[in-house]
């Protein structure tokens, strides 16, 4: 509990009214968010949803969100789609303080900035509209022109390649159909961010392809940074950058790049990073906690171009190989730059500090 | 897509939108339902009551259905001051006018002047009889269409004979036309003379010539009733007694308007009689109107109406102002329904009580399925709030559509309500306004709920509650701790100024109140009791029982509108059915106080009934047992005292028995503890010994001597037992004597009662053989002093309503709980589901299934049981009912086995929804349902 009054005080500083410690993001951030705290309570169960998140996404990204259930992702879209509010921290999207914004401003957002696309079609779209009606539907509701309902929905469907299912009911259309359907929904009022909450979740591969496809045309094409939550490799190993969330936190990142070597041949480069949050705090991928056993405290040392993390072991003979460095696998003498560091108790995977 | 399959598609979407049109034709249903109610109640009741109305108008006789104003005056000796027919006439219309706006019946009015009776001087011998006959000259208008002509000629002629020689004035032959009666009586027939003297010195005398009879054709009428002499000769009473005076015929003869004037101047100084009748129309007076009616009628008779006759007589007359020396402007009327009006008062009050409470369980059963509806819309309308509808844009669309449907359904609800229900006189407004009112309810309710559901973008807060910002509410404790406030102290003033001596809308909610915070209370309640069971079967083998009581007890009543609307409406239809089984009981009971027994006889003044008339009557067939009592009253003209040894005399009713016969009697009736053994003859019976009786509590003590004295004539008494009222005497304290001593008190004659029990008794044979044994005698029936009191128009409709709310109520209650069984149907699903997939055997899933409904049944059966016994004893004695039963004090409203019967027909009818449910549920694919199920 004592964990928790904690998370909940360092949120509080960044709550709304406290601009002074308000963050102010970086410029050409679309997304950004700053310690980002979701706690609540189902049916008595407390659940700590986000554990100051920090996220920072540049406008026309297309980036995937990755973890594991309960991890926060949806609870993040969530917020970033102001159908939920958090708890403490910051999140502005757009220019948008999501903790800031007031009723009427929260419609106005849902209504111009964001996207949103779920998991279910059944959530997605009314059964009992045509493709083009849906598409239509969020741009009544923000007070669009007669005739921009009817130009708009045509577009979008041409731009989805789905020109020819207009006039078809919900339930005329294949799931990938309604999928992309939905994708046309999200963008109906030209917003700047489109999420989506696994969007193709319940789709077999092909037709999976089929929604990715549609995403990656929005994000080329209209410019929309597009957030994708995914258990789906296909989608995040074809995305420039993916995130990986775990226990309310960005744990990890992979970055694709295009590499061209000295013979003139592109190659697609992976690279994972550790995300280190604006506290400091690392989190240490699990696999590398486990095969050092890291457990309990490990020992740091500061080395010109890195730090160095060792198990707390009195052999000095094991190496740490995390230390890539010149330094790497040579004990360092305990001295003022070394620390020892002990995991959060309740965090499992070998958290530094 | 054709334009047609275009716009039907698209008028579906908007009456259905994804939840299918199973939800649509509730809505509308119950939009028809409820306007149904508003709109048939307000008329039913008018109409019931106008029924009642015409029902105890009907018998009265047309005299008291009237106004009538009377007026005296003098015509002077040279003939000024004559009334001519047109002025009549013209008088008729200045009462009517002066009556109006009650309705008048213009057919039945007219106009009468009539003279002073003047003895005849050349009468038959037979008409004389101590005294010769007289006869009084009346003019009637509308003579012709009141009566038949028989023989001879209306009259239509005068004339002024010349005196004769030697004569001082001249002969008045005036045309008249007698009835057959009068003509019989008088020994008159066409062409006879009547002649009369003057009335004063020096005038002419009036000879009446005979030129027709005839007949009355409508004799019930006033017309031939308001003055009996018209239609037949009549003796003025008295001819007995100090007052006496020798009895003679007095009689009348009608003559035409051409004679009016010339037969008042013929009476010059004489007193002119005139009369002016004005009947009530009685078919167009409605319980609304009546209370207008008889406030005006008042003012007519007391204030207006006889100055606005007098002042134009004069003018009309000739006579002069001042010389009119009588006027009266009279009704019965008020007189003759005012019993009918205080039975209709009490009844209205009830009945608007009870209406006014159907009407709010059927604003209770719109906003349930209003819940129902934005439970069954929260998937669409949660999309449309999460790609940017505000709230009043999910309120609007659900507007739109729950008017789309509610009003075919209003109107459809309208057209049934006329259909079934006559049409009140005034149109009734007030059916309208309450329809209208239903409507927009049926239409607006869902839109609110719907809007305020989704007032923020996570309907219902969907359970993640944020940990930090969360605060406890008190909001529902302390609405509930407002709402028993509110119904306690409703409560209180109804049973300190009773319900229905006002008009205030709190009294009138009462019920209504009450059983919400009943229901509040057992919702509170229930689960203390169903924790205890849990802890019991959570040691027994076996996981049925735990399971479902750990979900009855931890069930929280999310479906507490549904049990409130269940609870409420049960709760009125127990009430209604109370009230009625009250009031029945205390008709049935009033009917045995008053006729004793089945049948009772009862001799005239110093009659014995004979031994023949109590065989005849017992082998009447149908009779069980028969009794011959005498009965002696408490407060009669013989003074019957008893005075225990020691203590003072007490005024005392005297009943005289057979024992044996009259215990056998007694026991088929409601006051069976007659104790006979008692009464026995035990050793010596010589003058001095005292009589064993049995007494009424507090007289003597049992086993003491007293007094029993009767006209003055002492008996030695032993109050040998009680006895509390019986079918001798049903009410009084009173002394039982033993036949067999009566003869000692030779004050005390032969039975004078004859009592008999048994079914079917045939009232005709018990007439005849009265007739024949003991002519005089009294019948009082039981079955026809109860067929009068349930036949009488007021309580008859009150029943009439009473059964009608309660069926109303009854169908609400089932209403109710489908909505509420509609409301947890899914998690129900979700369960069964679960157990399934759990290996749970289907019998033991749907008993698990059966205790997701058991907190709805159990709040509304406690809660029914706690209003129910609330409303009866608190409110019950403030209820006027005794108007229905002619009883003294109040009628206790206790409850009943019928009372219960609509909670239990709900938990019967609810187990077996759910059963049938479970049912369908688990023939379904669990796997897909729990896929389906999972959350997103």
């Amino acid at each position: 509990m004592a964990a928790l009054d904690d998370l909940i005080a360092a949120s509080r500083k960044a709550a709304p009214g406290d601009q002074q410690r308000r963050t102010a993001p970086p410029p050409g951030t679309v997304i950004f968010c700053d310690r980002l705290v979701r706690i609540f309570s189902v049916s008595g169960v407390e659940t700590q949803a986000l554990q100051g998140l920090d996220l920072e996404v540049t406008a026309g990204e297309l980036t995937a969100l990755v973890g594991a259930s309960g991890s926060g992702k949806s609870t993040l879209l969530n917020i970033l789609a102001a159908l939920d509010q958090p708890t403490g921290g910051q999140a502005v999207v757009a220019g948008h303080d999501l903790l800031a914004l007031g009723a009427a401003e929260r419609l106005a957002y849902r209504r111009a900035t964001v996207g949103f696309i779920w998991q279910q079609t059944s959530r997605n779209l009314l059964s009992h509209y045509t493709a083009a009606e849906n598409i239509a539907l969020p741009m009544k509701l923000a007070g669009a022109s007669r005739a921009d309902r009817r130009r708009r929905p045509a577009e979008l469907l041409e731009l989805l390649d789905l020109g020819d299912c207009a006039g078809r009911l919900t339930g005329e259309l294949s799931g990938g159909q309604q999928q992309r359907v939905a994708v046309g929904v999200a963008l109906a009022n030209q917003p700047t961010v489109l999420l989506a909450d696994e969007p193709t979740g319940e789709l077999d591969s092909d037709t999976a392809a089929g929604v990715f496809a549609a995403l990656r045309t929005a994000n080329a094409e209209l410019g929309v940074t597009v957030l994708i939550v995914t258990h789906d490799d296909m989608v995040s190993e074809h995305v420039r950058r993916t995130i990986a969330i775990r226990d309310g936190r960005i744990s990890t990142e992979v970055l694709r790049r295009t590499q061209t070597d000295e013979h003139g041949q592109e190659a697609e480069v992976a690279q994972e990073y550790s995300v280190l949050d604006r506290a400091g705090r690392l989190q240490l991928p699990g696999e590398f906690v486990s095969t050092l056993g890291l457990r309990d405290r490990v020992r740091l040392a500061l080395e010109p171009d890195h730090v160095g993390v060792w198990p707390d072991q009195p052999d000095p003979a094991v190496p740490g190989p995390l230390g890539s460095g010149p330094g790497a696998g040579t004990p360092v003498a305990p001295g003022p730059a070394q620390r020892h560091s002990e995991p959060g108790s309740g965090a499992p995977g070998g958290q530094s500090r | 897509m054709s334009r047609a399959g275009q716009r039907w598609r698209q008028a579906r979407r908007i009456m259905t939108g994804e939840a299918g049109p199973g939800l649509a034709w509730t809505l509308a249903a119950v939009a028809m339902l409820s306007v149904l109610i508003a709109v048939a109640a307000p008329r039913e009741l008018a109409a019931v009551q106008n029924s009642a109305l015409r029902r105890a108008l009907a018998p009265l006789p047309a005299l008291e259905v009237s106004v009538t104003a009377q007026a005296s005056w003098q015509v002077t000796k040279d003939g000024s001051g004559v009334l001519l027919p047109d002025g009549a006439q013209q008088l008729t219309g200045v009462l009517a006018g002066q009556v109006r706006p009650v309705p008048v019946a213009p057919a039945g009015q007219w106009a009468s002047v009539f003279t002073t009776t003047l003895p005849i001087q050349n009468p038959t011998p037979g008409a004389v009889l101590s005294n010769p006959p007289t006869l009084e000259v009346v003019y009637r208008s509308n003579l012709a269409s009141y009566a038949r002509l028989v023989t001879g000629k209306l009259p239509g002629a005068v004339r002024q004979l010349a005196p004769r020689p030697g004569a001082r004035h001249g002969i008045l032959l005036v045309d008249a036309a007698v009835t057959p009666l009068t003509a019989r009586r008088l020994g008159l027939h066409v062409g006879s003379l009547a002649k009369m003297n003057s009335y004063l010195p020096g005038h002419s005398k009036v000879w009446v010539r005979v030129t027709g009879i005839v007949a009355p054709r409508r004799p019930d009428t006033p017309f031939w009733q308001t003055d009996p002499t018209v239609a037949a000769p009549i003796i003025p009473l008295p001819t007995t007694g100090p007052d006496a005076a020798p009895p003679f015929w007095q009689s009348a003869a009608l003559v035409g308007p051409a004679e009016m004037a010339q037969v008042q101047a013929a009476y010059g100084g004489s007193i002119i009689h005139g009369e002016w009748f004005t009947p009530l129309e009685r078919g167009a007076m409605n319980q609304a109107t009546l209370p207008g009616v008889l406030a005006h009628l008042s003012g007519v008779v007391t204030g207006n109406g006889g100055p606005a006759l007098l002042q134009p007589l004069p003018a009309i007359s000739g006579v002069p102002q001042g010389e009119t020396t009588i006027l009266t402007v009279s009704t019965g009327f008020p007189a003759a329904i005012s019993g009918f009006e205080a039975q209709q008062r009490a009844a209205a009050a009830l009945e608007t009580l009870l209406i006014a409470d159907v009407l709010l369980a059927a604003l209770l059963v719109v906003v349930t399925c209003a819940r129902l509806a934005a439970s069954a819309y929260r998937p669409e309308l949660t999309l449309i709030r999460a790609r940017g509808g505000s709230a009043r844009q999910v309120a609007g669309r659900v507007l739109a559509r729950s008017a789309c449907l509610a009003v075919p359904g209003a109107v459809a609800g309208a057209a049934v309500a006329v259909a079934l229900t006559p049409a009140p006189p005034d149109g009734s407004p007030a059916a309208w306004l309450l329809g209208g009112l239903a409507a927009v309810a049926a239409a607006g309710i869902p839109a609110l709920a719907a809007g305020w559901a989704h007032r923020s973008i996570r309907p219902g807060g969907d359970g993640r509650a944020d940990l930090v910002t969360a605060r406890p509410s008190w909001r529902r404790l302390v609405a509930e701790l407002t709402l028993l406030i509110i119904a306690g102290a409703t409560l209180a003033a109804g049973r300190l100024r009773g319900i229905g001596s006002g008009t205030d809308a709190l009294s009138q909610a009462a019920p209504v109140l009450a059983a919400a915070a009943a229901a509040l209370i057992a919702a509170r309640l229930y689960p203390v009791p169903v924790r205890g069971l849990l802890r019991l079967a959570a040691g027994r083998p076996g996981p049925v029982g735990f399971l479902a009581l750990a979900r009855a007890a931890r069930a929280r009543i999310g479906a507490l509108l549904p049990a409130l609307t269940l609870v409420i409406s049960l709760t009125l239809a127990a009430f209604g059915v109370m009230i009625v089984s009250s009031v029945t009981d205390s008709q049935a009971a009033a009917a045995w106080r008053q006729a004793g027994a089945d049948v009772a006889v009862q001799a005239p003044l110093n009659t014995v009934v004979p031994a023949k008339l109590v065989r005849a009557v017992a082998a009447e067939p149908g009779v069980r047992h028969v009794a011959a009592v005498y009965e002696l009253p408490g407060h009669g003209k013989v003074g019957s005292t008893l005075q225990p040894g020691g203590g003072t005399a007490r005024p005392v009713g005297v009943v005289v028995v057979s024992a044996a016969s009259y215990a056998a009697l007694a026991r088929d009736t409601p006051w069976p503890d007659f104790a006979a053994a008692p009464l026995a003859r035990a050793g010596s019976t010589s003058t001095g010994t005292a009589v064993p009786v049995l007494a009424s509590p507090g007289l003597g003590a049992v086993g003491g001597p007293a007094t029993l004295t009767v006209g003055g004539n002492q008996l030695p008494v032993r109050v040998a037992g009680r006895t509390g009222p019986t079918a001798a005497m049903t009410a009084g304290t009173l002394v039982v004597l033993p036949a067999w001593a009566a003869a000692r008190l030779s004050t005390l004659s032969g039975p004078n009662l004859l009592l008999a029990t048994g079914s079917g008794i045939s009232l005709p044979a018990v007439r005849a053989a009265v007739r024949h044994a003991m002519p005089g005698g009294l019948i009082r029936s039981r079955a026809q002093i109860l067929a009068g009191l349930r036949g009488a128009p007021a309580p008859r409709a009150a029943a009439q309503l009473y059964w009608l709310s309660t069926g109303v109520a009854a169908l609400l209650s089932v209403i109710a709980l489908l909505f509420g069984l509609a409301l947890t149907r899914r998690s129900r699903g979700q369960l069964i589901d679960q157990l399934t997939a759990l290996g749970i055997g289907s019998r033991q899933a749907r008993a698990v299934a059966v205790s997701e409904v058991l907190p709805l049944l159990a709040v509304a059966v406690l809660g029914t049981a706690v209003a129910g016994l609330v409303l009866a004893a608190v409110l019950g004695p403030a209820l006027n009912l005794a108007v229905f039963t002619g009883a003294a004090g109040p009628v206790r409203v206790g409850p009943s086995l019928a009372a219960a019967l609509p909670a239990a027909g709900i938990v019967v009818l609810g187990l077996a929804v759910v059963s049938v449910q479970s049912t369908a549920f688990l023939r379904r694919n669990v796997a897909a349902m729990l896929r389906q199920d999972a959350p997103g």
